[in-house]
């Protein structure tokens, strides 16, 4: 793979990054792709890229994932209708991996990815009790029982 | 990243997450929010924190499934129970309402009220009395359930009375203070025998930030009482007497954030064609995909002696510019059409007919439809918001 970015030749061979995972995994990705990361295209365009980058709050499962969702999202000439289904599919897993999604893309500044995520779980927790969401988000600092009531009557039609 | 942790949910990083739980909660409707308030102490905070709530309205504007048309009905001098609203969601009256709420304000007597308009989540109803002017208005968040009651500016001297005066309003935010307006006019008809006022309008302006009423002093056009005035442009817009030519009108616009009063006249053109002899004219100022209309019905003898409505739409294609008023459509209706509007967000009209009845116009399609409103009913455009009163 060719990354130097002294080359002016045509055909123009595709420039690729490298990241890594916090779990040492490395992948390849297109320049073009990775470009819908804000944080990754101002390591581009401070030229901090030529390197691996080292991605250290993100495993290789998710960046794997992360990186796949670029490269759809990047390709050319899929209908909006297409990339909307493989969107679905995609947010099609646990809310555990969603998370991972979310805080991944919020690293990474994916703005597309973030807002898919986040819709999707938006969606899960409309419906929830607090003690549901609780659980979900593995709260601890829960309020004590009358302090739950008094901030409960406070809106007690919306539990109705 | 590991934010999975045992048998329990994942664990957001403390240093992200506020910022992810606004994301995930700016999409919820405020019932919800309301119920997630006791979830714990962080969750509370982030729901009641202003920006928050900014954020939160923001996005359900942009957002169609969180649009609301609300039917206010005050119910009449026969029905004084019916005190109730209805939600029709996505801007749409074409299918079953979604949910009736209460109205929480009483007053001493039914249908005593005038809905002075609607911004974002807010509603804002004035209470009106046999003599023309009431004591409160209310500015209401239904998606909260929460009001608050606003006692209207009585006479500045004690040997000064309110009564006799009328009061036309336009309820606003302006972007600049960051704060929900009303803009009052009290109007003090000349022909009263103890006014000692001259007819010169007095002009106030409330503060839902500061819950407190201020004078403003102004020239104000002769705008017409009893419609509700026009949002568009940073300008309330209402229809006015031109002063200069009897019989034929304007509209007086007032800038927010400015705060002043300006007139625009209408073209000539308007009438043309029409039989502005007719006893039966009536003028609407609405918006019109994003743009501001001017509605005009004529009546018309039909067969039976019956009146029919020859309707006319103009709209202003660039704001500001008088000879930008185009003539959009022409149709008739049967009955007396009475008053107009704009429906937001899907280009329809609404037309009141012999104050009988509601129906909807398409453009497209040239299709009236029977609206299941009462005639006297208000109807109010809203987005879900947590803004707290």
């Amino acid at each position: 793979m060719s990354s130097s970015s002294s080359s002016s030749l045509p055909p123009c061979p595709k420039k690729m990054i490298t990241l890594k995972s916090s779990d040492g995994e490395t992948f390849q990705i297109e320049e073009t792709a990775a470009l819908q990361s804000k944080t990754l295209e101002n390591m581009i365009d401070e030229n901090c890229a030529s390197t691996p980058i080292p991605l250290r709050s993100i495993n290789g499962k998710i960046l794997a994932k992360v990186v796949e969702f670029c490269n759809k999202h990047a390709e050319v000439g899929v209908d909006a209708e297409s990339l909307h289904a493989w969107d679905a599919e995609f947010v099609n897993v646990e809310y555990t991996t969603l998370f991972d999604y979310i805080l991944a893309a919020n690293f990474l500044e994916i703005p597309t990815l973030l807002d898919l995520a986040s819709g999707v779980v938006g969606d899960m927790i409309k419906g929830k009790t607090p003690d549901e969401i609780r659980k979900m988000f593995n709260i601890n600092d829960a309020f004590s029982p009358e302090e739950e009531e008094e901030v409960r009557r406070a809106n007690q039609w919306a539990f109705e | 990243m590991s934010s999975s942790d045992g048998d329990g949910g994942p664990k957001l990083p403390h240093d992200v997450a506020v910022e992810i739980l606004k994301r995930l909660l700016k999409r919820l409707p405020a019932r919800s929010l309301l119920q997630f308030r006791c979830v714990c102490r962080s969750w509370r905070s982030t729901i009641d924190d202003p920006r928050f709530v900014a954020l939160h309205s923001n996005h359900s504007a942009l957002d169609p499934s969180n649009r609301y048309l609300v039917c206010l009905d005050f119910g009449d001098d026969l029905d004084p129970v019916q005190n109730t609203c209805s939600l029709f969601s996505n801007g749409s009256l074409t299918l079953p309402f979604q949910s009736q709420i209460e109205i929480p304000f009483v007053t001493p007597h039914p249908n005593c009220y005038a809905v002075v308009g609607s911004c974002d989540g807010l509603i804002c109803v004035s209470e009106i009395s046999s003599n023309g002017y009431g004591q409160m208005m209310y500015v209401w968040n239904l998606f909260t359930r929460k009001h608050r009651a606003v006692r209207l500016p009585g006479p500045k001297q004690q040997n000064l009375s309110m009564e006799g005066a009328r009061v036309v309003q336009g309820f606003y935010f302006d972007a600049k203070s960051n704060d929900y307006n009303v803009v009052s006019i009290f109007l003090f008809p000349d022909l009263h025998p103890f006014c000692l006022r001259n007819g010169k309008p007095r002009v106030e302006i409330y503060s839902l930030g500061t819950d407190s009423w201020r004078t403003l002093e102004c020239e104000v056009p002769a705008i017409r009482l009893g419609k509700r005035a026009v949002f568009l442009n940073g300008n309330l817009h209402w229809y006015a007497t031109n002063r200069k030519r009897l019989g034929f009108g304007s509209i007086a616009s007032f800038d927010v954030t400015g705060e002043v009063f300006d007139e625009m006249v209408l073209p000539e053109e308007m009438l043309d064609d029409l039989d502005i002899d007719s006893t039966h004219l009536e003028f609407s100022v609405a918006v019109l995909n994003d743009l501001l209309a001017v509605f005009i019905s004529v009546g018309k003898e039909a067969a039976h002696s019956d009146l029919n409505s020859v309707c006319s739409v103009w709209v202003m294609r660039d704001y500001g510019v008088p000879e930008s008023w185009t003539k959009l459509y022409t149709f008739e209706v049967s009955g007396q059409a009475l008053a107009f509007d704009g429906f937001p967000w899907n280009g329809e009209l609404l037309i009141d007919i012999n104050f009988e009845k509601r129906v909807s116009w398409n453009p497209i399609t040239g299709q009236f439809s029977n609206l299941p409103l009462l005639a006297n009913s208000e109807l109010v455009p809203v987005v879900e918001s947590l803004f707290s009163l």
